[in-house]
């Protein structure tokens, strides 16, 4: 019987140790999709999910996350993602169940229906840590797996706590809010037995949300006094939230460290938020036919814009081992419509 | 049998303990497949392997019990890897690969798209439509009957008149529902009529003027009437959500805001399907009650000649055809409200 011999020990021998080239040295994060590639899984992906009736989109969401993963590299490895597909079916169909329950106790009573989204803004804490847990265990590179370790009562005091009191404030404490919420994200994620360290402070991330919006305000000023200039303010007014978008992004990723290594970022602010507004435009003219193309350019332009000083031998990241957390929580945030991804 | 080692393939392999690859190969033999990495060996039952298919640029995967992981240096699968999933995957990738199965992709979803937009949701619209309250969109229309008060003026008609209209509206149409109708003095909106959702129909000064006679105003009436019965905004804005909702499912792109456009391009084509449907209601009502429908043909007709001359003149159609351009009265319309005629004129 083969049972006896199989999943032989792991080698003690060892093998002989590669020269740490990679130490000490700057080595950007590079990205070889391409959308003309990219745009014949998108529509396979499309027409599969309609010919099955949509029971095939866990698959194809595998397959797109797979795609921006697998073509992203450093220092000559690639990520990838393993999620799988049935499980993630699984945890559609729950969700789904879950939601058909909702609507149809809303159906017989109404103090019933007003419950149900409080009882789902009870549970987004643990829903987003879920989401954290299953794409980290699930992206990996050089086989490493990501791990991310944040509990569920940090959840609730990041999310829950934080929340309510930013709604008291009007909003005041937004900023800070999205600190608290980018701090358990980095803080509690691992590669191997690399943590992840968000430096930024709370003040970096006021200055991202509240400068476009100031130059908004002082156009717009402007603008009222001198008329020619009235045009002027209309465009910066479009430009405030992607410059919002694009300013967070920058915020958050120049102030990360895997390990001892830090992450430099060299996007620029004003670009990004041009490839915002042009995929949009892009989008809205061709009737979603570009969505692919305006998905690998803007992936493209995060991606390359990274790279990562090393401070640790990477050869010696060492594979985790870990359980699978069900694909169950990720899938019911995803069915209720709730973005996590920023 | 035991399959040799000359079936073996080149693999980078990952031993689950150090994130580096070692140059590998693997080899078939009953029950499973063995992975060879210098002098050692690691054997793996069939069921044991998960297998990730090729991607884009990416080689098939396989990923094995205590995270460890074979990574292909080729693009086939070999057959005696035993798993459907890996091979299907492999299936897939092909067709993501072969230009014409993309076109013929792309050719079938937009077919689909097509005929769920112009068939398979109206249908479920019609459906939910007769199965939401009547009163779903009161507020919203509550709304629009404000706007439509600011934007126009105080009617002119007299107060006499607006009666027998009203008289009219409740003798054939519907019996003591007058106060349905709201007379305004058109302005911006010149010629025109509006069955708002909240059961009220505004009918301009222009419009009264330009019927002319009664019994095209009755057909105007009946029409508007129809949108109403037919709850044709209800309809409208249900497909305006289903296929926003349709078309953010099918790109995976639930936060598009494009997808807004496609919805106003294919409302155009619903409010021509509704318009027959009210034609239809109209001549139905009008022949119940042994009225001609001529004249609403013929104020169709003059409308029509009127936008076409107006159109010529001066490349633009003037205001006073509002009515007909929110309205396409083809002649096709026209031809079929003659057909329909059974029925003498109503004797003035």
């Amino acid at each position: 019987m083969i049972d006896l011999d199989k999943a032989t020990a792991p080698p003690t021998a060892p093998t002989p140790p590669p020269l740490p080239e990679t130490l000490g040295r700057v080595t950007p994060f590079r990205f070889d999709g391409n959308a003309t590639e990219y745009f014949g899984i998108w529509i396979v992906n499309i027409m599969l999910t309609v010919v099955t009736l949509g029971l095939y989109s866990p698959w194809a969401k595998v397959r797109r996350l797979r795609y921006f993963y697998g073509h992203t590299s450093l220092a000559g490895e690639r990520f990838d993602f393993t999620g799988i597909p049935t499980r993630i079916l699984l945890g559609r169909l729950i969700a789904f169940a879950i939601y058909a329950l909702v609507v149809g106790a809303a159906w017989i009573n109404d103090s019933l229906g007003l419950l149900a989204p409080v009882l789902l803004l009870l549970a987004m804490p643990w829903l987003l840590r879920s989401t954290y847990r299953f794409n980290a265990r699930n992206s990996k590179y050089r086989n490493s797996r990501f791990f991310f370790f944040g509990q569920n009562p940090e959840a609730y005091k990041v999310y829950l706590l934080w929340g309510v009191l930013t709604i008291l404030s009007l909003g005041l404490l937004f900023p800070y809010f999205f600190w608290k919420h980018k701090q358990y994200q980095f803080n509690r994620l691992s590669m191997g037995q690399l943590n992840f360290t968000l430096h930024a402070s709370a003040g970096d991330y006021y200055k991202a949300m509240l400068l476009p919006y100031a130059l908004v305000s002082v156009l717009a000023i402007v603008g009222a006094v001198v008329t020619p200039v009235m045009f002027l303010s209309g465009l910066a007014a479009l430009f405030a939230f992607p410059l919002v978008v694009a300013m967070l992004f920058k915020a958050t990723w120049s102030h990360v460290t895997v390990g001892e290594s830090p992450i430099q970022c060299d996007v620029n602010e004003w670009y990004y938020a041009w490839i915002l507004i042009s995929n949009w435009l892009a989008k809205a003219i061709s009737v979603g036919l570009l969505t692919p193309w305006t998905a690998i350019r803007l992936h493209r332009y995060q991606v390359t814009s990274l790279s990562i000083f090393w401070q640790n031998d990477p050869d010696y990241v060492l594979t985790l081992v870990q359980q699978d957390p069900s694909a169950f929580a990720e899938e019911l945030s995803d069915i209720m419509d709730i973005d996590v991804s920023l | 049998m035991n399959a040799t080692p000359r079936d073996a393939v080149s693999i980078r392999f990952y031993d689950g303990q150090r994130a580096v690859a070692h140059a590998a190969v693997m080899y078939p033999i009953d029950g499973g497949v063995v992975v060879q990495v210098h002098e050692q060996r690691y054997t793996f039952l069939h069921d044991q392997i998960k297998v990730l298919g090729g991607l884009g640029q990416l080689m098939p995967v396989i990923e094995l019990p205590q995270e460890m992981r074979v990574e292909l240096l080729q693009r086939q699968l070999p057959a005696w890897v035993q798993s459907n999933e890996g091979h299907l995957q492999q299936q897939v990738w092909q067709i993501e690969r072969s230009p014409t199965l993309i076109l013929l992709s792309l050719v079938m979803v937009i077919g689909v798209m097509f005929g769920l937009a112009r068939f398979g949701m109206p249908m479920f619209a019609h459906y939910l439509a007769f199965h939401l309250p009547a009163d779903t969109l009161s507020s919203v229309a509550n709304q629009t009957e404000q706007q439509l008060m600011e934007m126009t003026g105080n009617s002119q008609l007299s107060v006499t008149r607006q009666t027998q209209i009203r008289q009219l509206y409740e003798r054939y149409i519907e019996s003591n529902q007058g106060q349905r109708l709201i007379f305004r003095e058109g302005q911006m909106f010149n010629a025109n009529a509006f069955a708002l959702p909240n059961g009220k129909i505004v009918l301009t000064d222009e419009l009264v003027a330009l019927a002319g006679n009664d019994q095209a105003l009755l057909g105007v009436l009946a029409h508007e009437h129809g949108h109403l019965v037919e709850r044709h905004s209800l309809q409208q804005a249900i497909s305006g959500i289903g296929v926003s909702v349709m078309i953010a499912w099918m790109t995976g792109d639930i936060s598009d805001m494009a997808s807004g456009l496609p919805t106003a391009l294919l409302a155009m084509h619903y409010s021509r399907d509704f318009e027959r449907e009210a034609d239809e209601y109209a001549i139905k009502q009008l022949q119940a009650q042994r009225v001609s429908v001529l004249p609403l043909a013929e104020f169709l007709a003059r409308l029509e000649q009127r936008a076409k001359t107006e159109q010529a003149d001066d490349g633009w159609s003037d205001q006073a055809s509002a009515w007909f351009q929110s309205h396409p009265a083809t002649s096709e319309r026209i031809e079929r409200i003659r057909q329909a005629e059974q029925y003498p004129a109503l004797a003035p």
